[in-house]
């Protein structure tokens, strides 16, 4: 039986707001019910959960007490990061992954072979995904286009606005997003009170976020 | 608790460490052609603008196989195949600083920079 899941991207120039967002609002949301693996190569993310020096001490935790909680391993080098992506698609257990600067792992030619299979085959196990970058034209198109909701964060770079304008109209309005503010887009259900190319920002104090009229 | 497959990650992780092994023990075909081997030429290098100045050509040379030379698809996807060999997950510049492979991603990019100089010559010899 197919299981429910989600793929998110939230893209942005560094110093806007980008990690904020996604520590404070999209993780907690998304890692309530599920298990998280973070894999967190910029040490952003360390007091998301329980943290590991590497994937070695966090695969023995695990084993002993069970894939549970929020878990950050911190990807000093390409092999713990890729032996996260083989736990990730091999578990067998329904969870999230969130990719920190997921460009370090993928460019618009090659991905990592067990992150291209998370994006590909996941939904089968469940697994959801949140990806994280500064820019949207490094991505692998296997990643943005199984994305389900884009959060874009301000671009200005042609090449990246360029690459926004598979999936949105109005790439202008990305240009020029304060900071905070954020653009959701993508694949939203009509019924839902978000509407495809709103912008937002987050609200920390309230933790729900702000519509903001242009 | 959520039981996790360990017996299937044990294997994978065995197969991914017998590969990586493998791969580093193999020998470094790079660093026998002497366009590699820039301590010989004496030169110096800005990383980061290699870094930035291979994803440009990267870009460009791709889109200009699609629009203007018109190769076909195949040909496209076996210079993309290459180019992503140079231009994949080891490019970031963040990542290079971090990671103690950082000599041998050098190595990587100066045989990208290596790889399209000599697409080009061929390109303009009319061979490809």
């Amino acid at each position: 039986m197919k299981k429910e899941r989600k793929i998110e991207t939230v893209t942005g120039k560094t110093g806007r707001g980008k990690s904020f967002f996604v520590l404070n609002y999209l993780l907690p949301k998304r890692a309530k019910k599920q298990p998280a693996l973070i894999v967190d190569s910029m040490a952003e993310y360390e007091k998301a959960g329980k943290s590991f020096k590497d994937f070695d001490s966090f695969y023995a935790s695990i084993k002993e007490n069970g894939f549970e909680g929020v878990n950050v391993v911190e990807t000093k080098n390409e092999k713990d990061a890729e032996k996260c992506f083989i736990f990730s698609a091999n578990c067998g257990v329904k969870h999230l992954l969130l990719v920190e600067e997921a460009s370090m792992f993928c460019s618009p030619y090659t991905i990592d072979e067990n992150l291209n299979n998370i994006v590909r085959f996941g939904r089968h196990s469940g697994i959801s995904c949140i990806f994280t970058a500064q820019r949207f034209a490094q991505l692998h198109k296997i990643v943005t286009s199984q994305t389900d909701i884009f959060y874009s964060f301000q671009q200005t770079e042609q090449n990246d606005l360029k690459a926004l304008s598979n999936y949105l109209n109005e790439t202008k309005k990305i240009k020029q997003l304060a900071k905070k503010e954020f653009c959701i887009f993508g694949d939203i259900p009509e019924s839902a009170e978000v509407k495809s190319g709103e912008i937002f920002t987050f609200n920390s104090k309230k933790n729900k976020i702000d519509r903001v009229q242009k | 608790m959520n039981s996790i497959n360990s017996e299937k990650i044990d294997e994978k992780l065995q197969q991914y460490e017998a590969e990586n092994h493998s791969s580093s023990s193999s020998g470094n075909g790079a660093a026998d052609d002497e366009s590699f081997n820039f301590n010989k030429a004496g030169q110096s290098f800005d990383l980061s603008e290699i870094v930035y100045e291979l994803e440009q050509i990267g870009n460009t040379y791709l889109e200009d196989m699609h629009k203007e030379l018109r190769f076909s698809d195949d040909k496209v996807k076996l210079h993309s195949d290459m180019l992503a060999f140079v231009l994949g997950k080891n490019l970031s510049l963040e990542r290079l600083k971090q990671t103690p492979e950082y000599l041998l991603t050098a190595q990587t990019i100066l045989m990208g920079t290596s790889f399209y100089r000599k697409m080009k010559k061929l390109e303009e010899q009319g061979e490809i």
